[in-house]
């Protein structure tokens, strides 16, 4: 049963990306963006495996993104990348190195609904995997901590056109919620808490046994996104965005995480 | 141009609505007050520690004895010396409670023993003006005996390293490899070095690992195995390696898996022992502590928690040291003459 999760949620995220990222065109007038940002990220997270307290910091965040986009459907797929360093309220030399990896295939269609302000309503689905590393730099053989999650979520999005300054602009909001969620989150990162280091499997045995299918009550994760777009020259834009993901795991060492993460993108349109 | 603006006002504010909401879903942390840190730290070493019964160590009555000193307003000060008291008790030089004034610690594994060597004897009597310095590894040849001393498993070892030096002692009649003073660091160092005295694979150890909260939950022996590895190997000459009770962690562990191969013998003090791979935690107040998480038993499944008994036990006297005589490297060296 866990091999066929495994080899679903690859094939799924492989059959959404490959197939809309090289299509040919969605219907009359489609957009084809190539995007990628810098920003700063901001996480929160309380992990019961490497400690009672709460841990939080800033991070360097970049990504990359592939855009599909008209009137009736929207397909994106993103990778974004968090590095940076967190602490506690308690000790500044107790230091956790953060690397975080998002990556996000979602497909929304146009709902036909009549909206003010000519606003357009998105619903669809979304794949996100989620890899946090943790590395604790005051510990030693049980430094690394990890969780890796990949959840199916329903995804609701607004889009609203207005004009300022003569420019035209866009702002958007979305928000996902959890439907179903596969997670992976071995023993060896325990120290604390419940759980023992089962350290007599190997990693690779670790991680398979510790995968798990998880329903929004055991697994909830949301996102909550708004973006201010500016449509420049040629149908490129420029794109400020502020994205809020939090996460919690339960189980044998449970997690809790949030983040918040303000980018500026440049998305460059191809035909 | 209201609506503009609107649409903007949803944006900021949809922004800010959520920046704060994790505080709502989080659950809040632990209250750093006296009792609650002590008994997450009593009652986590209480599932986890590996040597309660080894040690014949009765936890639940250290709890009544130390608790009883916690009163609701201590210093950091006093707090810290009930713990560490408590963790002293544990008779483990990998137990340790971390703060920013004090590192608690127990060293009796050390100190109440003779050193049995003095790194400036070693140096100006026997390494001389002119031996090599492979990374960490300082090598010279004494009377057609090879001799390296490793002084710190924590400072990495390269292959290239150990290949030089493996190189440069391989026409000797044997070679001493001396771990004194080593008191540990990181066992990937100690497997690369074993992997050119290996003359095949062998078991060299075993390790159980704690799987649930009883002080005797634990995996059955799982083997440690040490095989050959790299361009050359020295297998065909003795090897002697000095200990002492400051060969402690993974010198310890290393003494232990090199001992198994037959052309290995160890010379010296009983080693300091440390057999339990330490483990990090912290404390509610944010003080970091370590405690062994598992054992470690040698390939005829003896534990190593206290150390390793040398195969000839060589002491250094105080008229040794007056003479500027490390005895235990002279009869090293005598030994693997006489085996030539």
């Amino acid at each position: 049963m866990k091999t066929f999760l495994i080899l679903l949620i690859t094939i799924l995220t492989i059959a959404f990306t490959a197939r809309d990222a090289f299509s040919s065109g969605l219907d009359d007038t489609p957009n084809f963006y190539i995007g990628s940002s810098l920003g700063l990220s901001g996480s929160v997270i309380k992990d019961l495996g490497m400690s009672p307290l709460t841990y939080s910091g800033s991070n360097f965040r970049t990504n990359i993104s592939f855009l599909r986009t008209n009137q009736n459907r929207i397909f994106e797929f993103r990778f974004d990348l968090d590095l940076g360093a967190m602490g506690n309220q308690f000790s500044s030399s107790n230091i956790v190195d953060y690397y975080g990896m998002y990556q996000s295939t979602s497909y929304l269609w146009n709902l036909p609904v009549s909206l003010p302000w000519e606003s357009r309503l998105f619903l669809g689905g979304s794949l996100d995997l989620i890899s946090a590393n943790r590395f604790h730099n005051a510990y030693s053989n049980n430094a690394y901590n990890f969780d890796f999650t990949a959840t199916l979520s329903p995804v609701l999005k607004s889009q609203s056109p207005f004009s300022l300054f003569n420019q035209d602009f866009s702002a958007g909001m979305s928000l996902r919620l959890p439907f179903v969620t596969y997670s992976i989150r071995p023993a060896f990162n325990s120290s604390v808490g419940s759980g023992f280091l089962d350290e007599y499997e190997s990693i690779w045995e670790a991680l398979y046994n510790s995968s798990k299918l998880r329903g929004p009550s055991q697994s909830f994760i949301t996102q909550f996104s708004s973006s201010l777009n500016w449509h420049i020259r040629n149908n490129n834009r420029i794109k400020l965005e502020y994205r809020w993901l939090y996460y919690s795991i339960d189980g044998q060492n449970p997690i809790q995480a949030a983040n918040h993460a303000i980018t500026v993108t440049t998305l460059f349109a191809f035909k | 141009m209201k609506s503009q603006f609107l649409i903007l006002l949803c944006f900021i504010l949809g922004s800010f609505v959520f920046n704060s909401c994790e505080k709502l879903l989080m659950d809040h942390d632990p209250e750093p007050d006296p009792e609650i840190i002590f008994d997450e730290l009593w009652n986590t070493i209480d599932q986890k520690y590996s040597f309660f019964e080894y040690k014949n160590i009765d936890w639940d009555s250290l709890y009544t004895v130390y608790h009883s000193r916690i009163r609701e307003r201590m210093t950091p000060f006093e707090l810290f010396n009930v713990l560490a008291d408590m963790m002293f008790e544990l008779e483990d030089g990998h137990v340790n409670l971390s703060t920013s004034f004090n590192l608690s610690r127990n060293w009796t594994w050390y100190e109440n023993f003779p050193d049995n060597f003095s790194t400036s004897i070693m140096v100006r009597n026997y390494l001389g003006q002119d031996y090599k310095i492979s990374g960490p590894l300082r090598s010279q040849i004494i009377d057609s005996v090879g001799y390296v001393y490793y002084g710190s498993f924590g400072s990495n070892v390269s292959a290239a390293n150990i290949d030089h030096v493996i190189d440069y002692l391989s026409d000797t009649k044997g070679i001493i490899f001396d771990v004194r003073h080593n008191s540990g660091g990181n066992l990937s160092n100690a497997n690369l070095i074993i992997s050119r005295f290996a003359d095949r694979k062998r078991i060299t150890g075993y390790r159980k690992y704690k799987k649930g909260p009883r002080h005797n939950d634990f995996s059955e022996p799982v083997p440690i195995y040490s095989e050959p590895a790299g361009p050359r190997q020295f297998t065909e000459k003795p090897v002697i390696i000095l200990t002492n009770r400051r060969s402690y962690s993974a010198a310890n562990h290393f003494i232990m898996q090199m001992r198994t191969f037959p052309h290995i013998q160890s010379m010296g003090d009983s080693s300091g022992g440390g057999g339990g791979t330490p483990i990090h935690a912290e404390l509610p107040n944010g003080w970091i502590y370590r405690f062994s998480s598992n054992i470690t038993l040698d390939a005829d499944q003896r534990n190593v928690e206290r150390g390793i008994a040398p195969d000839f036990q060589v002491a250094m006297t105080r008229q040794d040291i007056i003479l500027g005589r490390d005895s235990i490297i002279d009869q090293a060296l005598e030994y693997i003459k006489a085996q030539h």
